[in-house]
This record gives structure tokens, sequence and C-alpha cells, in this order.
């Protein structure tokens, strides 16, 4: 039962990572950029999630008001970040992406204040006992499975069934050519900044459900973590990011129980990672 | 239809890949575009798609000049493009691809154009659903010519057809191109296969390291025993196969 429980934890978790790494595995396949202020809407999200909230009591509205304010942020964040220097090379982008990630940490420290935000009455605090098991699960981490798993499904659909979802993929294997047909390969990087933004902010809503808690620094951890995961991964897919992202979890709940008298969470974090990375450099899923 | 004057294009770094260029290609005509390895026909191909700086000089199309156009218009204005090596979505499947080929054609249309490329090619009828990028050579070619035609174009440019494949397959491609040139597809052919374009186009200019060396009519170059070897550089005049 203790397996169960620890494998569900690492799952929830798990799917945090996922709803944050999709963006960036999503802006890397595009523009072959490391697009580390992604992180920032993530937190930006927690706290547009919270404030929303506690404004109008609910957290339905909140979370859709949330990601579309925070997918149109996202867009402008490459209108202004990294549209200009796309044609410079890729560290430009990544020195760009570094700075504005550090500014964003400063900037919600003064709009926001330094000492975090909290529900005034968290929602999703019940819990629910699964399937009469007894095993308990809180409703705000079965909405993190449940809204990692829509996500997925969503942008599967998205991606196969739809014209501008096939545009996207044939604009992420060759840009030119897929303008050659006549694709607005403007209006598909539009698309992808405003749905993996709007995924992270989802994520930080989420976060902010589990710890009842926003702060200006709650994105840097995570950063870090979702391009681990990207490499792990292999760079730009979304199944090894889905792969990655669990599996990263999962290790985290296992080894807090069994080597947290050793190593913190994110060390265990980590120490996978470099283990991973030792034996397949290229990732999970990446071609050699 | 389309018209070079003065064509300069090239790429970073000061490499001029053609200068001077002058050609015109009249409506319905079927224009060939021939020379030795780095002659500069695969940029003048996709200088006219947008994919290679234009330096001096004008491309007009159908009346209007494209210069400064984006890429993303000149579909639209009746510009399709198979280029050299094809360039499939390798990821995508056959119909994918094809709908990404009819990217501007209204969803309502699409399935007729799509059951023609069918007819033309029954072979990719039967690998719907099949990744390009798992296709045979010869398949892809057939799908890079499908996806180009799903774009109803008024000029189709194709960069090297034949390369690589086998002569059965290379006859069935030109055969759809002569039943779309019948209904009045106007088409330039960049061709490493010279006899079979000298037989199948209506005029050719020969390119040399970025310059025009020889323009005329197929059938003159055709009659000409000695034209390859004086414009191609290949030894023996009969034979051009690769
Ligand atoms: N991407 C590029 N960057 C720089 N120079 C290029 C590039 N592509 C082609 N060139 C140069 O431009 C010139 C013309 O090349 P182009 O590919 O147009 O020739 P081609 O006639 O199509 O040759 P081939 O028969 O080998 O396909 C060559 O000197 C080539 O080296
Ligand atoms: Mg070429």
């Amino acid at each position: 039962m203790l397996y169960l429980e620890l494998l569900i934890q690492g799952l929830v978790q798990g799917g945090i990572y996922t709803l944050i790494a999709l963006g960036l595995t999503l802006v890397y396949g595009l523009l072959r950029i490391l697009h580390v202020a992604h992180a920032a809407l993530f937190t930006l999200g927690g706290y547009l999630g919270v404030i929303l909230t506690n404004a109008t009591g609910s957290l339905a509205l909140a979370m859709v008001v949330t990601m579309l304010v925070t997918g149109m942020v996202g867009m402008g964040v490459y209108r202004v970040a990294y549209q200009p220097i796309l044609d410079k090379p890729p560290y430009v982008a990544l020195i760009a992406s570094i700075a504005l990630f550090i500014a964003s940490e400063e900037i919600y420290r003064l709009i926001f204040g330094p000492y975090g935000l909290s529900y005034d009455a968290p929602p999703l605090q019940g819990v629910i006992d699964l399937l009469g098991s007894g095993m308990y699960l809180k409703q705000a981490e079965l909405l993190v499975l449940l809204g990692t798993g829509a996500a997925l499904v969503g942008l599967h659909l998205l991606s196969t069934r739809t014209r501008i979802g096939i545009a996207w993929r044939a604009t992420v294997t060759d840009p030119e050519m897929a303008a050659s047909f006549g694709i607005r390969t403007q209006r598909v990087r539009y698309l992808n900044f405003f749905i993996g933004s709007a995924l992270a902010a989802a994520a930080g809503v989420m976060v902010a459900l589990l710890n009842n808690l926003v702060e200006p620094t709650m994105g840097s951890v995570p950063s870090y973590k979702a391009l681990a995961i990207i490499v792990l991964g292999g760079i730009g897919s979304i199944r090894g990011t889905l792969i990655a992202s669990l599996a990263l979890g999962v290790i985290e709940s296992f080894g807090t129980i069994y080597l947290g008298s050793l190593l913190d969470r994110d060390a265990i974090a980590f120490a996978f990672l470099i283990l991973v990375l030792m034996w397949r450099p290229q990732g999970l899923l990446g071609r050699a | 239809m389309l018209e070079l004057t003065g064509l300069r294009c090239g790429y970073a770094g000061d490499i001029i890949a053609v200068q001077d260029l002058d050609l015109t290609v009249g409506e319905g005509e079927t224009f060939a575009l021939i020379g030795p390895n780095g002659a500069g026909k695969s940029s003048t191909i996709m200088a006219i798609a947008g994919h290679v700086s234009v330096m001096a000089g004008d491309i007009r199309f159908r009346g209007d000049s494209l210069l400064g156009v984006p890429v993303e218009q000149r579909v639209r204005r009746g510009l399709a493009l198979v280029p050299e090596g094809r360039r499939l979505f390798p990821d995508l499947t056959v119909v994918e691809n094809l709908q990404v080929g009819g990217y501007t054609i209204p969803v309502g249309r699409q399935s007729a154009l799509q059951e023609r490329v069918f007819e033309y090619f029954p072979r990719l009828a039967q690998r719907r659903t099949q990744s390009a990028g798992s296709l045979s050579g010869g398949e892809q070619q057939m799908l890079a010519i499908g996806r180009a035609i799903m774009a109803e174009p008024r000029l189709l440019m194709i960069d090297e057809l034949s390369l690589g494949l086998m002569p059965k397959v290379v006859d069935m491609c030109y055969s759809a191109l002569a039943q779309l040139r019948t209904e009045g597809l106007t088409l330039l052919l960049v061709e490493q296969n010279t006899d079979r374009v000298l037989k199948f186009a209506d005029r050719v200019c020969v390119l040399e390291s970025g310059r025009v060396t020889w323009a005329g009519i197929a059938q003159a170059a055709r009659n000409d025993p000695t034209f390859s070897s004086r414009y191609l550089g290949i030894g023996d005049p009969a034979g051009s196969e690769p």
C-alpha cells in the first residue's frame, strides 16, 4: 500500500513537471531556444490563480482566466524577447531568456510583495478515498492527474485532428517548406507560446493548491528541473518529456522515503538525471 | 507568366549563385533549366520560391513583382514547389502531407484534389496513413508532386524530378505532368536527366557557373548532336543517362 501511495504521489509531482516541461519542449522543437523564462510564466500563473480565486471565489473561473492571460503574456514574451533575435545564434536567445527569468522574480517581488500569497479559503483540500481502498488522495492532487491527462489528450487531438495542429507539426519539421505551402509560421509560433504558457500557468495554479503558497522564487527549482527533464526526454520529444517527467516525479517520491536521510528531494532528482545521462547521453527517447 | 530580369541571387557571405539571368516562361509552357552541378539551377528556383535572397534584378509572376512578397503569400498567387531532395514532412502521414499542400485551399475542395492525386499515383492511396518518412524513394517523389498539386498551382517548379528513381517511376511522374499540362499548368523543370527533359519541354535554358550559356527551343537542342558535349560537359553526346 505504501508503494502505491508513493507511486501516486510521484505521478502527481510528475504531472506538474509534465505541464511545465511541455511548454519548454514545444518551444525548443519549434525555435531551438532553451526558454528558461518559461518558469516565470508558471509563477505568474500561480499568482494570478490565487489572486483571482480570492477575488471571485471561483477556482474554475480563476483557472480559465489565468490560463488565457498567461498564454497571452507568453505570446508577448515571444514577440518582445525572442522574435527580434531569431536570426542570431541560439546562445543569444538563451542569455535573453535567463535575463528575463531573473528580472521576473524581482518584478513579482515588487508587484506582489516578498512574502508570498495564499488562498483565503484554499479550494479542493478535501480528501477522496480511492475506490474505497483506504488510500487517500487530496482533491487537488486528483485535479493535477486529471489536468495532466486532459492536457496530453488535448494536445494530441489538436496536433493530429486539426488543420492548425498539422500545420504546427509541419512547421516544426521544416519551417521553410511549411511557409512555401502558405502556413503563416509566425502564427504557429504564437500559438505555440500561447499553449505552452497556458499549461505552465495551470501548473502554477495547481502547485499553489498543493502548497497553499505562491512566492516570487517558486519558479526557480522547477525551471532547472524542467530543463533537466527535456534533456532527459531527448530534447524536443513530447513523449520523452512525458516519460521523463513522470519518471522524475516517481523517483523523487520513492527517493525521499528511502534516501531522504542522505539527499534531499532536489539532489535525488539531479543525481538521477546525471546517472541517466551517463547511460544515455542523447536522452531516453533521443536519437543517437 | 514568369519573368526573371537581370536576376542575381545568392547566399550570405557574398556568395553569388546566379548572375544576370533573364528568362521568360509563358503561360502553359514547359520550361527546362539544365546545367552541370553547381550551375545555380536550384538557387534560381529557390529564389522564385522566396528562400534564396535576390541581390539584383526582378522576378515577376503573373504581372506583379514577387520581391518583398512573403514566402507564404507566393503559393496563394499560384506558385508551388517540389524542392531538391523533396523535403516532405517525414513524421506526417501521406494524407497529412497532402493536407499541408492544400493548406490554402478551402477544405471543401481538398478531398476532390486528394482523389486526383490518388488517381495519378494509386500507390499513395494504399499508404494514406503511413508516415512519409517510411515511403520508398519513388513514393516520396510522387508524394512531393502530389503535395504541390494540392495547392492548385498555376506554375509548378520541380527540382530534380528523376534523381535516383527507377525509369518506371519517372515515367509515372512525367505522365502525371503531361496530364496536368494539358489542363494549362505551366512547368519549370530542373533536370539532370537531360534527354528526358529535352523531349518533354518546350524551351530550355542552360546555366553554367551562374550564367546562361544557351537558351532556345528544346527541339533545337535535341536535334543538335553536339549539344550535350558543348553545354553540359558530357563527353559522349549520345549518352547522358546518369
Ligand atoms: N546554402 C548555400 N550556402 C552557400 N552557397 C550555396 C548554398 N547553396 C548553394 N550554394 C552555392 O551556389 C552555387 C549554385 O548552387 P545550386 O545548388 O543552385 O546549383 P545546382 O545547379 O542546383 O547544382 P546541382 O545540380 O548540384 O543541384 C554553388 O556554387 C553552390 O556552392
Ligand atoms: Mg540543385
